[in-house]
């Protein structure tokens, strides 16, 4: 168990900054998730972590240890690799002692111990296997099962889901939502899937152009969205440019946009009026009315709605802006395509965005 | 100031590996060739008075050194050396153009077909390797004398007259040089061309024929343009390896090359440029032949890299016609191409063979005779030393340059990469001729230890270092080919699980890397054995000498020392054939990668 903290931290790699300025603070205990597209800088932030890279810039704390000339051996960061990283000339039981090997344990508790972790991730049975003879669902566990092993302060995993296939990928899901409760480790999970991290996490940082977009628990990450960027990469949005009339005293602020007075929260509190501002409108959060309101409704025309099983997308057409909506399939016989129709938001779900 | 010296020495401690490497083949391969180029454009000459009577300083003539290129002039204006020359270019070139004629229907047929028996007679291509040429050519020399086993029979059909015999060997004499060259490297070329078929990405081929190419078109536009890079790699090996071969024109004695010039000038190296000025232009054609070819190939090497994938499915089953004519084809080939490995193991167990064209009397004198002979002996024995010792070498070498490049790359491991490289083409007897000379009168605070690399005194460090040369490009490169499919994450996982540097290296990093490096190490000892310029030139005496130059020395030998040869060069093929079936089967299809430029 460790806390982890980046101070300022910086990375280059030749001309481009591939992590700018990352401060970050990572509780004891906490699965945290480093999300964004590729090239955003996150798989570097968890290397330098691991030890593999030194910032150019600024400290890596572990447990308020300054790591900067600390290698990677020393650092006791067990890292599960993207491509599981198992070693092909040792069986599955070579590949999971080989941590405590290092540590020079005797033969008898590494056996014992190794035998520990493979029932933890449910591969007992499989000791003598080559990892080329597993499944990869089952590799998975064995790189779960070598990092585990060796007691790290931290755990670090680097898009480990990322070679499964769908079904796969929500079992393993569970299996380290297990792992983390049975072992309450600190945890830093790197991927660019924003499903996967809002399941697991306990609190995100999206990154975007090696800086940090903004952290915060799923929940507030997804429903009050710190900038367009953030608002477009965790789940669609519809987007209707304004600009600001009034700031209220309880924090609302009311938007004129083309599609008629918004009424919605700001992500920031310098708005002022007559600044240009984008609102966010999550597609759930537009639901058909019948009655006009003073604000927060639009007037769209159906064009198209997919079904998906079991939601429907619906595509509209507001005042020539696209827009779409989300709904449950049993109940969305009121989405008639080519009619026209009446939608509304609730302030609390329109975010005033200023970029 | 201290900084400075930190960060001085905490550069040093980083790249010192590379360093000593680079140190160590500056002063082994760098430094010889240096070495050879000013003494071609220089000589000693003494001082003349007026009267054209030699000027007496401290009792005796005085010299003065004369800077001139007079000798590169001699090559171009003496009609002798130009043919020489004229002579070893159409030996290359005619080797290069005819291996080509032989490997490209045999790559072709063995990578798109499948047919019965594939991989046996694929194995039975690689035979000519198995033998250094020279030593076949004394197997055919038996077989193609005037009163040889081929007359014999031809007189015996009533073909020939026996009163005037067909003087093959006299009368083939370039021609001769040129099919026995051809027979031993059109498995280089075979290799190289094959591996670049392999790797090239069939459903390129098929993009082709969807858009409705038809098959010759494809081949001219997409297969042949694709597979040019393998095809040069290959060239390039079997046109310096031909262009500078020493053995086999040494055995057919047919001395107007170069490289037989360059031989017969050692013993006047001291004295005089001409043999320099000779290395010196060997070089420049190989150099330029190197350079030529991969500007010739320019980038596409790397993008038939990128292409690679889903290889193995483009083989068909071939027609029982077809299978046929690749029998017919590899028969005849590999009957030519074992006809003087045949004669060899022939004359190993005569005991009686004159005007009859097979031997009468059949015995293993000749084995014991090894055994007894000092000189045949001591030579096995040299030689295996000397090439253990080079492969230990060339191993460690190999790995280590093949871990610095791969893992690091920059401006330094690039150096480092082109240097390793550069032996391939350096021609063993340039690298000869400079350790001759170069060495023997160096000494650093007056201590002579220049003695120890004169090949005058003892020759044994420096057919080590030759050896080591001259095969490392192999090796690394062997080493490099697996060191590119260890992912580095493997290693960092060791890492990052609290393995030590050294540690990661011994348990995961050579584990993985083994079986490239023993394929690696199995050629270079089988090459080393081998070595026929350096051996010839650099081992004077005969407790030094290696099997090569043993056998050459058996050769000239009246009475029993054609057959003694003979013996033993059937057991140099008997180490060679064990180590090639050991390295295939190590390395399987990536055999191919070895042999290339």
């Amino acid at each position: 168990m460790a806390t982890i903290r980046f101070a300022s931290v910086v990375k280059s790699f030749g001309p481009t900054r591939v992590v700018d300025q990352v401060n970050l603070h990572i509780a004891s205990g906490e699965l945290f998730f480093l999300l964004g597209p590729s090239g955003c800088g996150k798989t570097t932030l968890l290397r330098m972590l691991a030890g593999f890279l030194e910032p150019d810039q600024g400290e890596i704390f572990i447990d308020d240890q300054p790591m900067r000339g600390v290698p990677p051996r020393l650092r006791n960061t067990a890292l599960v690799f993207q491509n599981y990283a198992l070693w092909p000339h040792r069986t599955v039981a070579g590949n999971v002692a080989y941590g405590l090997e290092v540590r020079k344990l005797t033969r008898r508790q590494i056996a014992e111990r190794v035998a520990q972790a493979l029932k933890l991730v449910r591969l007992e049975g499989l000791a003598d296997r080559r990892p080329t003879q597993l499944s990869g669902g089952q590799q998975q566990r064995v790189a779960l099962a070598r990092a585990l092993i060796v007691q790290p302060k931290v755990l670090l995993l680097d898009e480990p889901l990322s070679n499964l296939d769908a079904r796969l990928r929500l079992e393993m899901r569970e299996e380290i939502r297990r792992l983390h409760c049975e072992t309450g480790l600190t945890m830093v999970y790197v991927t660019h899937d924003q499903k996967e991290a809002m399941s697991l996490a306990d609190r995100l940082a999206v990154m975007h152009q090696g800086r940090i977009a903004q952290v915060g628990t799923p929940r507030e990450v997804y429903s009050r969205p710190a900038s367009r960027f953030v608002a477009d990469f965790m789940g669609d949005s519809n987007f209707i440019p304004g600009t600001v009339e009034d700031v209220r005293p309880d924090g609302t602020c009311l938007v004129a946009s083309r599609l008629g007075p918004m009424l919605g929260v700001g992500s920031s509190n310098h708005l002022k009026p007559k600044q240009a501002v984008t609102c966010s409108i999550r597609p759930e959060a537009l639901v058909p009315t019948s009655t006009r309101g003073q604000y927060n409704t639009l007037e769209a025309r159906v064009e198209q709605v997919e079904f998906l099983g079991e939601t429907v997308t619906v595509r509209l057409r507001a005042a020539e802006s696209p827009l779409q909506a989300v709904a449950l399939h049993r109940g969305s016989q009121s989405w008639l395509p080519q009619t026209t129709i009446l939608l509304s938001a609730q302030p609390e779900d329109v975010v005033i965005l200023t970029d | 100031m201290r900084a400075i010296v930190w960060r001085l020495y905490d550069n040093l401690k980083t790249h010192a590996l590379p360093l000593i490497i680079l140190a160590f083949l500056g002063f082994f391969l760098l430094y010889p060739i240096a070495y050879v180029i000013p003494s071609a454009t220089h000589y000693r000459e003494t001082v003349l008075d007026e009267s054209g009577k030699p000027v007496i300083q401290n009792g005796q003539p005085a010299t003065r050194d004369v800077w001139t290129g007079y000798f590169f002039w001699l090559l171009l204006s003496n009609k002798f050396l130009w043919q020489c020359f004229l002579n070893s270019v159409l030996i290359a070139v005619t080797t290069t153009v005819l291996t080509t004629l032989v490997s490209l229907p045999l790559a072709y047929w063995f990578t798109r077909l499948r047919f019965v028996g594939q991989s046996l007679l694929s194995g039975f291509l690689l035979v000519p390797l198995i033998l250094p040429p020279f030593v076949g050519a004394l197997g055919m020399e038996r077989l193609l004398n005037p009163y040889g086993t081929i007359n014999l029979l031809l007189m015996d059909l009533k073909l020939m007259d026996p009163h005037q015999p067909f003087d093959w060997l006299a009368e083939a004499g370039l021609l001769g040089v040129i099919i026995l060259e051809v027979l031993h490297l059109y498995p280089i070329m075979y290799l190289n061309v094959a591996a670049a078929l392999a790797n090239l990405d069939p459903s390129l081929e098929d993009a082709a024929r969807n858009l409705g190419a038809g098959e010759f078109r494809i081949f001219r536009t997409v297969t042949f343009p694709l597979m040019l890079p393998g095809y040069f790699a290959g060239a390039t090996i079997v046109f310096v390896w031909a262009f500078t071969d020493l053995g086999t024109p040494l055995v057919f004695n047919f001395s107007q090359v170069l490289s037989v010039q360059i031989f017969n000038q050692i013993s006047e190296a001291q004295t005089n440029p001409l043999g320099y000025a000779l290395v010196v232009t060997t070089m420049l054609v190989t150099l330029a032949v190197f350079y030529l070819s991969r500007s010739l190939v320019g980038t596409r090497g790397q993008y038939v890299m990128m292409s690679r994938g889903g290889v193995g499915s483009v083989a068909r089953p071939a027609g029982g016609l077809a299978t046929l004519g690749i029998y017919l084809f590899v028969g005849v080939l590999g009957l030519f191409s074992v006809l003087p490995h045949l004669g060899v193991i022939l004359m190993s167990f005569t005991g009686r063979w004159s005007f009859t064209p097979w031997p009468t009397e059949w015995t293993t004198d000749a084995y014991r005779l090894v055994l007894s002979e000092r000189l045949a002996y001591t030579s096995i024995v040299n030689s295996l030393w000397y090439s253990l010792g080079s492969t230990l070498l060339d191993l460690i070498l190999g790995f280590s340059i093949a871990y610095y490049v791969v893992r690091r790359p920059g401006r330094l491991s690039a150096l480092l990469d082109g240097l390793t490289m550069l032996p391939l083409a350096v021609p063993g007897l340039v690298l000869a001729f400079g350790y001759l000379t170069c060495y023997s009168r160096m000494s650093l605070f007056g201590w002579q230890f220049g003695k120890w690399l004169d090949p005058a005194t003892n020759p044994t460090l420096l057919l080590i270092m030759a050896y080591t040369v001259r095969r490392l490009p192999y090796v690394a490169r062997a080493a490099m080919a697996g060191m590119m499919q260890i992912a580095p994450a493997l290693e960092e996982a060791a890492e990052n699980l609290g393995a030590s540097r050294w540690r990661m290296l011994r348990t995961i990093t050579l584990p993985l890397l083994s079986a490239s490096l023993i394929a690696g190490g199995i050629l270079a000892f089988a090459f080393a054995m081998l070595e026929v310029s350096d051996s010839l030139m650099l081992a004077q005496q005969e407790r030094f000498m290696p099997i090569t130059r043993a056998i050459f020395g058996f050769w000239l030998r009246p009475d029993d020392g054609p057959y003694i040869a003979s013996a033993m060069g059937t057991i140099g093929m008997g180490i060679l054939v064990v180590s090639l079936l050991l390295a295939s089967a190590v390395l399987g299809r990536r055999m191919g990668e070895l042999f290339r430029a």
